[in-house]
């Protein structure tokens, strides 16, 4: 427990570090966990959450800011590889699992078999050092593509 | 005269079958109605008893009631609403700020109760309309986020809501990271703890929904804590759900204090399950106090309510369980792996090189939760090589199905508030009696089903004891506390390979001094202890070195002492029908005069007659006293 604790504690630092540079570092888990004001991070730093409260006059608080998946234009793809990113590399690795079902289906496939393949024979090519997450959606769109494995 | 009463009635018919406008005529029908009275409206107004026994909305924004008494009284509110929708102009630019596209809910009951409401002129809400389309839902549950010890707030579980995007639940849990996802919390403005525990007591943070992808609570939860998600899937017709999105939308404009005992996340969330069937009456139901799993455990009593459960495993579970699926040959490997981390040559066919490597993938996300968070760590980069090996090897890997721990299903447990009555005896009187209460929750011997079966998490206990006759108070009779606790929590992590965090105890309270310390006084308490635990069979073993600081004038000088000394228990837990325990402490005091050292022992025993009834029985010995106890528990 004491290691997660640690470790929860830690990443809120990553967070806090990569809230700086939020542009760069978009939605990725690191820069958003910590905004949401239930981790532990926020009570052990003492960070607030985006301070709407009140100021808001119609619908919905958004949790994650600017991290949502209504975004246009294959924004939505970005986003979710960007917060998925460890969950999905290990998916694509192992041709299996449900981050990479999710995001099957969100390049509008149903052949979740055939995606699998592709994706993990092409794992080096998708996820190679310094890749950004756009990166690796327009070479998971154009695998997809090429392949016809979404047919 | 007579002409007057003719016009009088004349005018009053006309009335009855014409209105001089849209909204007499809707406000006239509410009316007749008494629409303001009706369950489902004050569902959407929160309406609920305040501290002070009256009763009102509980949203604590301006913006939430369209009469300035909206807060207060019913009646003014709905027809303050009623006058909003019918008359307020329509502004193509603003189309959103308009009342019915930020109270879309209220607009629908409306329409579902009054046939006049037809005539209120229904317009396009393009952001209501895409928050409709992305949150798309078919499907609710109710997410029982477990236990989480190491963090106050979280130490009893919390509930956020999901959207399923699938009717079914079973296909549904295979996409719910497309899922969305409604949480209820403070907003925490202090980094101060004591302020903290204060304000979130009484009131003091103010309280908010939001919603996001429901990913991002997953990884959050299940990944980067380790706490397993029971999903309370509920049993909603179409209309239902539209009811409970529609609210939800409503409530994301305003803000509610957030009462950590009463009126918290998991409370709200059964605040929004309400709007969808006035019949359901949940939050009437509920506890005073609301404690998260008590919560489930309502939605599970409610007849119809509850579809089914379903589990999914933190990263932490599919480790262990991952581990567990190894033979000793591929453990061997894997242990080699987890050894330096480096890849090895593996010799050995494909299959079990990728069951190995999978295996390896999760504990390295494990180990270094963090640092595999950022792009450059070399901890990143180590993992990318095993994740390219895997692979490279070409072959899927199955599908992990993690067997849910059905006995841990939170809403199975007993319940949180607990009463016990005992008679015993002790070296200081022949017969004398106890009275206690606790508010919540659980300790290690309490029946383990639907808790963290590996901890005590408690909070207000307290102990009266009556003394027939007190031989150390002259042999008077006495009544007094024999003991207190505000928060006592004992979190055991039972030792294994790659699993090896420490075990820790904390209890602030007070006691009866009763080892010799003092002629059995009173002192204020704190007590912390850490160490190391095992767990084999049904045994369950701590070792733990511990510091108590007791504060009480007798015991020295100073007006405290320090004991600092090893304690160890062995625990026996048989399943629904008994849990035992033996134990054994030694102090050395520190600041103290005349007693240097203390040790306790003892036993209890407690017989899981019925889930919310117990029996039980504990002895113990201390320097120079001895104590003996039945008691029958009941949780309620």
């Amino acid at each position: 427990m004491k290691k997660i604790l640690l470790a929860v504690i830690a990443l809120g630092f990553a967070g806090t570090v990569s809230a700086a540079s939020y542009q760069a570092q978009g939605c990725g888990l690191g820069s958003t966990i910590w905004t949401d004001g239930s981790s532990l991070v926020h009570q052990v730093l003492g960070a607030t959450t985006n301070g709407t409260s009140g100021n808001n006059t119609f619908g919905m608080t958004s949790g994650t800011s600017n991290c949502e998946l209504d975004g246009a234009g294959g924004q939505a793809q970005v986003i979710f590889i960007e917060a998925n990113k460890v969950a999905l590399s290990n998916d694509i690795a192992r041709g299996e699992g449900d981050t990479l079902a999710s995001l099957t289906r969100m390049y509008g496939c149903t052949n979740l078999d055939a995606v699998g393949s592709v994706l993990q024979q092409n794992y080096g090519k998708i996820f190679a050092e310094g890749t950004t997450s756009s990166q690796v959606d327009a070479q998971i769109t154009s695998l997809i593509d090429n392949s016809k494995a979404c047919i | 005269m007579i002409r007057g009463l003719f016009l009088f009635f004349f005018s009053a018919l006309l009335c009855s079958v014409s209105f001089a406008s849209p909204l007499e005529e809707i406000v006239s029908e509410s009316k007749s109605l008494n629409l303001s009275q009706s369950k489902g409206w004050k569902n959407l107004l929160h309406w609920r008893f305040n501290l002070i026994g009256g009763m009102e909305g509980e949203a604590d924004s301006e913006g939430f009631y369209f009469s300035k008494e909206g807060k207060e009284d019913l009646e003014l509110e709905l027809e303050a609403t009623i006058k909003a929708f019918v008359t307020t102009k329509v502004d193509q630019s603003k189309l959103d700020e308009h009342p019915l596209c930020r109270f879309p809910s209220r607009f629908l009951f409306l329409k579902e109760k009054l046939k006049s409401a037809k005539k209120i002129k229904d317009i396009e809400c393009p952001k209501y309309l895409k928050f409709k389309k992305k949150v798309a839902a078919k499907g609710i549950s109710l997410v029982f986020s477990s236990y989480f010890i190491s963090r106050p707030a979280s130490a009893f579980g919390h509930t956020l809501m999901r959207f399923s995007k699938n009717e079914d639940p079973k296909e549904g849990q295979k996409h719910e990271l497309l899922d969305y996802a409604a949480n209820y919390s403070a907003n925490v403005t202090t980094g101060n703890a004591f302020l903290y525990g204060l304000m979130g007591l009484a009131g003091g943070f103010m309280g908010e929904f939001a919603s996001m992808p429901y990913f991002y609570k997953i990884r959050e939860y299940s990944d980067y804590e380790s706490r397993d998600l029971w999903d309370y899937h509920l049993n909603l017709k179409p209309e239902e759900i539209e009811r409970v999105v529609s609210h939800l939308w409503e409530l994301g404009s305003t803000y509610f204090r957030y009462f950590y005992l009463t009126q918290n996340c998991s409370y709200h969330m059964l605040g929004l399950v309400d709007v969808a069937n006035p019949e359901l009456g949940l939050t009437d139901r509920v506890p005073y106090f609301v404690i998260p799993a008590d919560t489930v455990a309502l939605i599970a009593e409610t007849p119809g309510l509850l579809k089914e459960v379903t589990y999914r495993p933190s990263k932490m579970t599919v480790l262990k369980y991952r581990l567990s699926l190894l033979n000793k040959e591929e453990r061997a490997a894997f242990d080699k792996i987890a050894e330096n981390l480096e890849l090895g040559e593996l010799d050995m066919p494909i299959e079990k090189k990728a069951k190995v490597l999978d295996t390896a993938i999760d504990f390295i996300d494990f180990e270094y939760a963090a640092e595999i968070l950022l792009e450059n760590s070399k901890e990143t980069k180590m993992k990318n090589k095993f994740l390219i090996a895997r692979a490279q090897l070409g072959l899927k890997s199955k599908p992990l199905e993690v067997p849910a721990p059905r006995d841990e299903m939170p809403h199975l447990g007993h319940k949180a508030r607990r009463i016990a009555l005992g008679v015993g005896s002790s070296s200081r009187s022949d017969l004398y009696s106890m009275y206690e209460y606790r508010f919540a929750m659980h300790d290690l011997l309490d029946l383990s089903t639907g808790q963290n079966p590996n901890a005590t998490m408690e909070m207000a206990n307290i102990q009266f004891r009556y003394d027939h006759e007190n031989k150390a108070r002259g042999n008077s009779s006495s009544f007094r506390v024999d003991e207190f606790s505000i928060a006592k929590v004992v979190a055991i992590t039972p030792m294994e390979q790659y699993f090896s965090d420490l075990s820790w105890k904390a209890n602030f309270g007070g006691r009866t001094i009763k080892d010799g310390g003092c002629s059995e006084c009173f002192a204020p308490t704190a007590q912390i202890a850490a160490g190391v635990s095992f767990k084999s069979g049904p045994f369950l073993t701590y070792l733990m070195g511990a510091t108590d600081f007791d504060f009480n004038k007798e015991i020295s000088h100073r007006g405290f002492r320090l004991g600092v000394g090893p304690e160890a228990k062995v625990l026996l837990r048989l399943g629904k029908i008994l849990s035992w325990d033996v134990s054994g402490s030694w102090r050395k005091n520190i600041f103290v005069e005349d007693v240097k050292t203390t040790y306790k022992y003892g036993s209890e025993l407690r017989v899981h007659t019925f889930q919310n009834l117990n029996f039980g029985l504990k002895y113990e010995r201390y320097k120079g006293s001895w104590d003996a106890i039945a008691k029958t528990f009941y949780y309620f």
